[in-house]
Order: C-alpha cells, then structure tokens, then sequence
C-alpha cells in the first residue's frame, strides 16, 4: 500500500514538472536528469551492492549511445530495434570487459575501469570514419509516436517513465535474495563461496546488469539531441555519475535519483557563475559528505531510524523442539567424508602432515589438539579454501579434489568459520537465508519482475530461516546486523547460514567457544538432532565438555599429524592427549562443569 | 578502586545496559558472567570509553571515566584487553607489543625492559618475537593481546573472554597467569563465558542479564547458587 502512494506520488510528480516549469530548457534539465539517474541506478548496483568501483562508466554510456545513433541514423534501424539493441551491445561491453578484470579487486580494478573509460573515449575521438570523431553523428531520429515526433515534453514522460519503472525493478531486485546474494558476494567473498555462490559469476553479473542500464542512458542521451560526439564521454562524465551516486547515497535506494537531481541542477543553477561556480560546487560536495557521509538519501536513512528508537529486546533461553533441516541426499550408511594422506606445508612448516579421516554418515566427529596443530587448516582444505599439497578429499565417494569452494558447497559440503565471516551489511536473518543459496533456482530477471520461481524461493527461504532462528534463540534479534549483537551470538548465525544450506556434511570451526555451558548445551541438543536427521559433522572445539558428550569419534592432532584417534573415553584417558593437549588438571576441570 | 554507579550505555537506539552497580577493590579479581548479548563487553567497553554512558557514573580511585576518551582512560593505568584476539595480523609480535608500549615511544631503553618482562612471562612469545601476530595459532595470539594490555604495567587490567578458542590446556595456563599477575598486586575485571574457570580464580563475581545485574556475591558464593548453576554451568 504504501509502495502504492509512494509510486502515485512519483507518477504525479513527473506528470507535473512540465506544466510546473513549462520552458524548453527545464524541460531539457529535467530530461537529462531522467537518463542520468538510469545511469546511476545500474552503478548504484555495481558499486552500493556488489561492492565494486567503476571510474569508467561513461564508457558504457558511450556504448549505448553509439550503438542506437549508428544503427538508427545510418542504417535507418527502427528505435524499437535499436533501444534493445544498445542494451546488449552494452551488457555485452561489461561482459567482455568484465571476464578477464573481475579477477582484479579494488583499486586495480578502478583502474581497469578508467582504462575502459579512455578506450572508449579514444575510440569515438580518433575513429573518425566509424563514429565521426569529434564531428559525431548527425541527424539521430528523434522518438516519435504513430508517425508524429512526440516532441520534448513526450520525451521527457517516455524517458522520466523509463527510469521510474527501472527504479522499481530494481527495487524489487535489490530487496529480493538477489540483492542480499549480491550483498554477500561484497562482505565476504569467503564466506559467499562457503555457502555455494559463485562469486565470479556474481560479480561479472553485476557487471552486465550496470552496463546494460548505462547503454540504456546512453541511448536516451543520443535520442534527446539528435547529435552526439565525443565529447559526452570523457572521464569528467563518469566522475560525474559517480560523485551523483556519492553525494545521493552510494547503496541507498534513492541515493542515484536524489544525487543526480542535486548535481545536475547545481550545475545549472551556478552556470551563470562561470569559474566561480566550481569553487561553489566544491564547497557544496564538501559540506554535503562532511553533513552526511552516507549521501544525502543515507543521511535521510539515519535520521529516520534514529527516530525509531527501539529497546534491546531480551535473549531468552531457546525453545525446546524445533525442525531442523534435513540432510539432502546424504546416504543413511556409508563414509560421507573420506580424506586420505592430506598434507599442506606453509614455507617448510606441515600444517597438515598425512592425515587420514574417515567420516561415517550421520555421526558427529571431533577434531582436538593444541592451537597451531593444524586443524584450521584442515578444514580449509576439506572446504577448497586452500589447495593441499598431496591428498585426496571425497564426499560420499565423489572426490573433491581440484574444485573450488563454491562447487564443494553445492555438494552439500558446507562450513562455518572460526574467524567470523558474516555479511556486515546485512540483518541476522538475511545472513541465515542467504545460506539456503545452493537450493535457489530462480532467474535474475524472475527476481526482477517477482516471478513464482524467485517468489516461491523467498518465501522458502523465509520459512527456512524462521525456523532456524527460532532453533538458535536468536528471533529476537533477527533485524539487527551483525555488530550490533554479542560475539557468540554472531558465532550462532554462522551456525545459522551452515544449517540454512541444508548440508549434507557440516564443517564447523569452533561452534560453541564464546557461548556459556548453558548456551552450549543447547547447541549441543541442535546438533544431536541435525545428526539424527542424517547430517555428518565434522567439528573443531576445544570445549571438551561439549566435544566428550556430542562426539561418535574423536581424533586429536598435533603438529599436524594424528596423534590419537578413538571414541571420547579412550582419547580423553589417552597419556599422549592428556600430556600434549588435555593438561593434567582435566580431570578437574570436568568435576567442575559437571559438577551440577 | 574502580566503581560504578547506575549505569546506562546505549549503542545508537539500542539500550546495552541499564542501572549496572559493580565494585572492584584494589587487589582483588572481579569476574562478570552472563549469557550472550547481556552486555558483559559493553561494561568493559563503556569503561573504556569506546561505548557511550548516557547514565551513571564510573570512577577509578575517585577519578570519573565516563566522559573521557579511550586514549585518556588508558593514560590513567586501565588496561583492556578485547575479546577476539585483536592483534595486527601484518605486524611482527614485538611490533604488537611495542604498540601496547604507544605512550613510552620515546623511551627506547625503558621499552626493551618492559618488552623483556613480558617475554619472561610468555617465552612463547620470545620464540616467536620475529613472527607476523597473523602466523601465530590462537592461544599464542591470546597471550600476545593479554601481554600487549601488561607491558604499560597497568594497575587495573579488564579482560574479556581471554579463553574463547584456546585448548585447555592454553586455558589452564592462562587463569594460571592471571592469578600470578594478581598476586603481584594486579586489580583484574575479567569477563568470561567459562563461567566454571571465571569463578574458580576470582574473589567476587557478577551476573548480567538482559543488561542489569541479576545476582553479585562472593565467587564461592556464586558457584553454588542454583541459578547460576542452572543458567552459566550446564546443570
């Protein structure tokens, strides 16, 4: 309902700007600002939810711009062709540049982009026979309507009506498991692999999707003047759309429309003020991001959430039966995880020295010793997160060797981290869904328009984490993010995200240090049921209480090798254990927690 | 030696603790238990001037904390010790201890001392004082927190969960410091989710739940209390 009056009222504020400003030249302004903000909105996905930087963006504006301006000006293309046509050509651009540079992170990604941006520009100034240089392309078709011109006012509401409807698909698409996917992909990439997503794929996605809204822009630009050249698409353009989407709120919603209007029509406003007018401009970006470092949109954001002051709801203990997921397609019988001769040496230290484990199906095995024995390392190679030196891993008689994390995951092979690797940006639920990622089938585009597939995945995934939440004690925090939440409850939602996957073998690194006995104890009748439905475990702790009652098996390493292997009673009697790992005091450390 | 009064600390709209009263006597260790999201690192926090008080008073030997910048608590002999394990990964382990010694920085002989005292209590350190802190296991990088809080020889140390993740072995050896470094004449606020091992080795302790003071006594006191028992130790 509300996004109902919210869409009433834009309708009605772009129906009536013509008549509230009704001059050619606003008209113009207002047009510009329309095509921007398409620009912005689809480098607002790139860089506010994907996480990746883009200085080069008016390259793929040029793109689209070309694209619609040759084929329609000298190939007398319809502009129902050459509209789509600039779509793909453009998302085709970002595809193909983004394959090989995606594998560069950061600020040498930036620069890729730059150099993207030069390309382009460089292109359109010296090939002059192909796109006329700094001459251009003259006597682009204007848009017209059953034969008519539909005029500037009809451009304006086609390119303003355009924007609007991509600002709703791709609220949709960023508020749906899309965005929070993407989201993911930018916290931890680490952690977005565990969970089976394919992080290059994700990132070279978000690529095409900014591309392709570019080339759109691009397009619109061309069609507005009837001539375009290469000026439009020096690096002071791609700055441009880049500083809107800063100063509108890199991440917000809303940030791309509010930055580009602010921009443009500053730049407008202070025309008059010629050389002056960049001191003024600076001055006003400065105080701006000094005001509200989060954009003016973000700014906005903090205000309102800082009027809706809630009170800490209170962590009670953990209702007593709950569903937990079952294992999918894990065989009843069987070695679910077999792990043969894995060695791993760091600069001449064996981190891992020739272990061999075997996991029965639906058992819980410990993995003990002192910290540096090597058991960190040891999931990380189980989980393809590091390459062993020699060994085999094999998951219910498929080997893993030689495949990335992500593809392990999807086997069913998933873990938790011991150095948490939660989404930072977003809530407790949304890390725990984002987990069932591997059973999600629907489409980008079925994301976008709402479809069954993705709205069934949603609700799925919904329900999935609902439950989940409720198992772990932690619904009353379920809208928080993770800094604002006591560490061992973080340490639950990485046990969350785990079990939202559905694993058939569970990898967890120190699932209960930080929680109290009491806490643990109830991780411990979770996991006895997630065991009971088939799932295997793998597990590293060093809270024996919890390790001698959970455990079928237990194996104990030190300096990377097995040293103990056995049932909890005879590993925690073993000499050898008790020497290098246990202590001597064990013994009255137990009488202590169990004292009760 | 330190005292608070009825305080409250929110972080943004979300209020961590309220009405918390805690006492900690020169010389004695104070251990501070309670489930998570009580608020126990947010007391240690709030001491330290990284949370914000909006109510009540915190004082150490007199003196009021509770509007002072981290940097200043720390100039007035507080130590914190995090939870996690936060060393500097890139930094070398003297490096991360010469950090912990930020204030002496133009002291270089009385550094080297202090640096020495601290590698005498953990030799495992001194093996190690060439490694990056990122290369060292977990129990290794806890001592090198806790000794990066000791070398400024603080009189009152705050130390938040310094078991999470070490074997037990690493644990016993960790309390077994703690109480030497009390015996020395060190005032410790230690927080822990090992509620066993914290109210073995401490004088008096508290329960926090739901961010106000549930239960506070004499730690024998407490182990035998049946909602601690209950609701800490496992029972």
């Amino acid at each position: 309902m509300a996004r109902l009056v919210r869409v009433a009222v834009a309708v009605a504020v772009i129906a009536a700007l013509p008549y509230v400003f009704p001059s050619a030249y606003f008209t113009h302004v207002f047009t510009t600002i329309a095509y921007s903000t398409i620009v912005v909105l689809g480098l607002n996905v790139l860089i506010g939810f994907s996480g990746q930087i883009s200085l080069g963006h008016a390259g793929f504006y040029g793109v689209g711009a070309y694209t619609t301006a040759l084929l329609s000006a000298q190939h007398g293309w319809s502009l129902w062709l050459t509209f789509p046509a600039a779509i793909v050509v453009t998302a085709a651009a970002g595809l193909v540049f983004a394959l090989p540079a995606i594998r560069t992170k950061g600020l040498y990604l930036a620069v890729m982009t730059i150099a993207f941006g030069f390309v382009v520009e460089i292109l359109s100034q010296r090939w002059v026979e192909f796109t006329g240089g700094t001459m251009g392309v003259y006597g682009i078709p204007a848009l017209s309507w059953l034969g008519s011109p539909v005029g500037a006012v009809g451009y304006f509401y086609v390119v303003a009506a355009t924007a609007l409807a991509l600002q709703l698909l791709l609220n949709t698409l960023v508020g749906s498991l899309w965005g929070k996917t993407l989201t993911a992909v930018k916290d931890s990439e680490q952690a977005a692999e565990a969970v089976g997503i394919d992080v290059l794929k994700w990132k070279v996605l978000a690529f095409v999707v900014s591309a392709g809204c570019a080339g759109l822009g691009g397009a619109f630009f061309a069609h507005q003047n009837g001539y375009i050249n290469s000026d439009a698409f020096t690096f002071s353009t791609s700055l441009f759309f880049l500083v809107a989407l800063i100063v509108g709120g890199l991440g917000n919603r809303y940030g791309p429309v509010v930055g580009v209007s602010v921009l443009t029509l500053l730049n407008q406003l202070s025309a008059q003020l010629y050389e002056y007018r960049f001191y003024t401009l600076g001055v006003l970006l400065l105080g701006v991001l000094l005001l509200m470092p989060f954009g003016i949109a973000g700014g906005v954001a903090a205000l309102a959430r800082r009027l809706g002051r809630r009170p800490a709801p209170a962590s009670g203990p953990l209702p007593a039966a709950v569903a937990v997921p079952a294992a999918a397609g894990a065989a009843r019988d069987g070695i679910a995880l077999s792990v043969r001769a894995l060695m791993k040496h760091f600069g001449g230290v064996a981190a891992v020295d020739g272990v061999d484990i075997e996991v029965a199906t639906g058992t819980i095995h410990a993995l003990i010793g002192p910290n540096g024995a090597g058991k960190t390392t040891f999931i990380n190679l189980v989980s393809g997160r590091l390459v062993p030196d020699l060994g085999h891993v094999a998951c219910a008689g498929i080997a893993l060797d030689g495949t990335r994390p992500f593809r392990r995951a999807r086997r069913g092979v998933i873990r938790t981290f011991q150095n948490l690797q939660l989404f930072s940006d977003l809530t407790v639920a949304e890390n725990v869904s984002v987990g069932a990622h591997r059973h999600v089938r629907a489409t980008t585009l079925e994301f976008a328009f709402g479809l069954p597939r993705a709205r069934r995945a949603e609700a799925e995934a919904r329900r999935r984490t609902a439950a989940l939440l409720a198992a772990l004690g932690l619904a009353g925090i379920a809208d928080r993010r993770p800094d604002e939440i006591a560490y061992g409850h973080r340490k639950l939602v990485e046990l969350g995200r785990a079990l939202a996957a559905e694993p058939a073998v569970l990898l967890l690194d120190e699932p209960v240090a930080g929680l109290n006995a009491t806490e643990a104890d109830q991780i411990r009748e979770l996991l006895a049921r997630t065991r009971a439905r088939g799932v295997t475990i793998l597990l590293i702790e060093h809270n024996m209480d919890f390790v001698m009652k959970i455990s079928d098996r237990v194996t104990v390493l030190n300096f990377g090798q097995k040293i103990a292997d056995g049932t909890p009673e005879t590993v925690q009697r073993d000499p050898v254990v008790l020497e290098a790992y246990l202590g001597r005091r064990y013994g009255a450390n137990v009488v202590v927690t169990r004292r009760a | 030696m330190l005292e608070i009064t009825g305080l409250d600390v929110a972080y943004g709209p979300l209020t961590i603790l309220r009405g918390v009263s805690l006492e900690v006597a020169r010389g004695e260790i104070v251990s501070v238990i309670g489930s998570n999201g009580a608020g126990k690192s947010t007391l240690l926090r709030a001491i330290s001037g990284l949370a914000h008080v909006i109510r009540g008073s915190i004082a150490l030997e007199g003196r009021r904390l509770e509007r002072l910048r981290p940097e200043a608590v720390a100039a007035l002999g507080v130590a914190h010790v995090p939870q996690g394990r936060q060393v500097i990964p890139d930094l070398s382990v003297e490096d991360n201890l010469r950090l912990g010694a930020w204030r002496l920085r133009g002291d270089g002989a009385r550094v080297a001392r202090l640096l020495e005292r601290e590698y005498a209590r953990f030799p495992r350190l001194a093996e190690r004082r060439a490694r990056l802190a990122g290369t060292l296991s977990g129990g290794e990088q806890q001592m090198l927190v806790i000794a990066r809080g000791l070398v400024m020889e603080p009189a009152f140390i705050m130390m938040d969960e310094p078991s999470l993740g070490l074997a037990p072995i690493v644990v016993d050896e960790i309390m077994e410091a703690i109480r030497r470094l009390n015996e020395e004449g060190l005032t410790v606020l230690l927080v822990e989710q090992a509620a066993a091992y914290a109210l073995a080795i401490a004088d008096r302790g508290y329960v926090l739940k739901n961010g106000e003071v549930f239960l506070s006594g004499p730690a024998a006191q407490l182990r035998d209390d049946e909602r601690v028992i209950h609701g800490y130790l496992g029972g």
